[in-house]
């Protein structure tokens, strides 16, 4: 899991505005309260998810397979 | 004599000509004008198109013709399936201008061969992203239960039509749980089926590696019935209740029920003589992935429009598109990474055991003006959290079976969940609950 520290709210805004431009998104200031909240609760889901060790075998599953 | 009320029934009376296509069409529209101001799980009455299918069905009936299994039965679907020539909203405004569609999804056009006739579209979270079917456009629906609590979603409109006698048979989807939580809040039967076994052709996406479309029934029969039709195969045999290896599911499953759930699924598994448990491992890194990948997936399917007008969106899904679209990919890849290796994990469960019984939800509908569940002790947002227990179990494909528990007070539902193909496991163990009066049929089942 993640040792990073989280960032507090103007770091992380900073950060969203970087990560926006980058893909030529534009998050208008009334957005802006509600990713904030939601880009820290998917921070902790992401932190979950590459917290986690696989062997180089595991492969990514896009496709569906029974 | 009260007229039929499940899908089955309904048919059986209009193939026999008894009862009028026309009248059952009729009064389904009627009901719905008169009490879904209650309830808001109607976005749309196709009115006129209806009564004309029902009015050529009553001709078919009369020249003789077998018109199919569900002759007849009135439904409706969540607006993220396509009608031709109705456009379909998703739940937005965003897609109000959008062209009408030119052709049926594939599920509807299996449920009007069969003889079932659409008669509305269904009220659900904007772009089927939340668990409350609380649409800043459209309104929020209202639990027939209790109409000052949620109806759950994304699918609430669905399951809400159904629980309120308003329509036989709905379409919805489930995500990570949009048709299971419903179903469960709501009390009413729902199937998220094998990953991939139902077409989802012409149904408006969320996260396509999640994203499975699905039927709400007022009855296990009724299930079954419209399962068949809408997996274009005939009748198939259940296997013998007695036979399977029946197992709860423990762990992150069994922590956080309200007392009520609790009673409930014990009530299940003492019918069915369960005693043993088994634990399914990273539940909770399931779920994370889940979220993970409904975020970016979201995300990346909208961020066109984000880009232009994301101010025309309902708030809160807006909020979620904007950040899912700001995943990195590592994490992404990594999601999907878990994915495999969780699924070489539950089948292997599966290698030893035949059907997983686990709850729904934590708990009873929460309340629209207080809509929190309590995880871990904590008040936690039940938009975000009423897939506690649905949404980690998507990420492996199962299908997987919503079972209303006959309960004092408000609905509660099971999970019957089963390895991927084995769908006739779960009929087998819910009409073995049902029959033990467990669940909650329609009064007119099986008739």
């Amino acid at each position: 899991m993640s040792t990073q520290t989280e960032p507090d709210d103007a770091a992380l805004v900073t950060q969203i505005e970087a990560m926006a431009s980058a893909i030529g998104l534009d998050i208008a200031p009334e957005c802006m309260p509600g990713v904030l909240a939601n880009t820290r609760m998917l921070r902790r889901y992401a932190a979950l998810v590459d917290g986690m060790s696989f062997d180089h075998t595991v492969e990514p599953a896009y496709e569906y397979t029974p | 004599m009260s007229a039929p009320r499940t899908a089955t029934a309904i048919a059986a009376a209009v193939q026999a000509g008894s009862l009028n296509a026309v009248k059952v069409v009729g009064s389904a529209i009627a009901a719905i004008e008169a009490l879904d101001t209650k309830f808001n799980s109607v976005s749309r009455i196709l009115g006129p198109r209806a009564i004309g299918e029902a009015e050529a069905l009553n001709l078919r009936v009369r020249a003789g013709e077998a018109v199919g299994p569900l002759a007849g039965v009135p439904f409706g679907v969540k607006d993220l399936f396509d009608l031709k020539g109705e456009v379909t909203t998703a739940g937005s405004i965003v897609r109000r201008e959008s062209a009408a569609a030119n052709e049926d999804a594939v599920l509807v056009s299996r449920l009007r061969a069969a003889g079932a006739v659409p008669v509305a579209t269904l009220n659900m979270d904007e772009f089927a992203y939340g668990f409350a079917t609380d649409n800043q456009h459209f309104g929020v629906t209202r639990n027939p239960h209790d109409t000052a609590r949620l109806a759950g979603g994304s699918s609430g409109g669905s399951a809400a039509a159904v629980a309120a006698g308003l329509l036989p048979v709905t379409l919805g989807s489930d995500t990570n749980g949009s048709i299971r939580v419903p179903a469960s809040l709501c009390g009413t039967w729902g199937l998220r089926a094998t990953q991939g076994l139902l077409p989802t052709q012409g149904v408006y996406p969320f996260v396509a590696s999640l994203d499975v479309a699905g039927p709400f029934t007022a009855s296990i029969n009724d299930l079954q019935t419209v399962f068949n039709v809408l997996a274009d195969r005939g009748a198939t045999p259940v296997p013998d209740v007695g036979g399977l290896r029946i197992r709860q599911l423990g762990g992150w499953f069994a922590r956080n029920m309200s007392v009520d759930m609790e009673r409930g699924l014990a009530c299940a598994l003492a019918s069915l003589g369960v005693t043993e448990s088994v634990e399914l491992p990273e539940v909770e890194r399931a779920r994370a992935a889940a979220f993970v990948m409904s975020a970016a997936e979201g995300g990346n399917l909208h961020l066109p429009r984000l880009r232009v007008r994301a101010s025309a969106y309902d708030r809160a899904t807006r909020d979620r598109l904007l950040a899912g679209a700001l995943m990195p990919s590592s994490t992404i890849i990594q999601a999907h990474r878990f994915r495999r290796w969780f699924r070489d994990q539950v089948h292997t469960v599966f290698q030893s055991v035949d059907v997983l019984i686990a709850p729904a939800v934590v708990g009873a509908a929460p309340r629209i003006d207080e809509p929190t569940i309590i995880v871990d002790g904590k008040p936690v947002s039940a938009r975000a959290n009423l897939g506690l227990y649905t949404q980690p179990l998507s990420l492996a494909g199962m299908p997987i079976l919503s079972a209303p528990l006959r309960v004092e007070g408000l609905p509660l539902g099971l999970q019957l969940i089963a390895a991927p193909g084995r769908e006739d496991a779960l009929f087998a163990v819910a009409h073995a609950l049902d029959a033990a009066g467990v669940t909650a049929s329609s009064p007119d089942d099986g008739a």
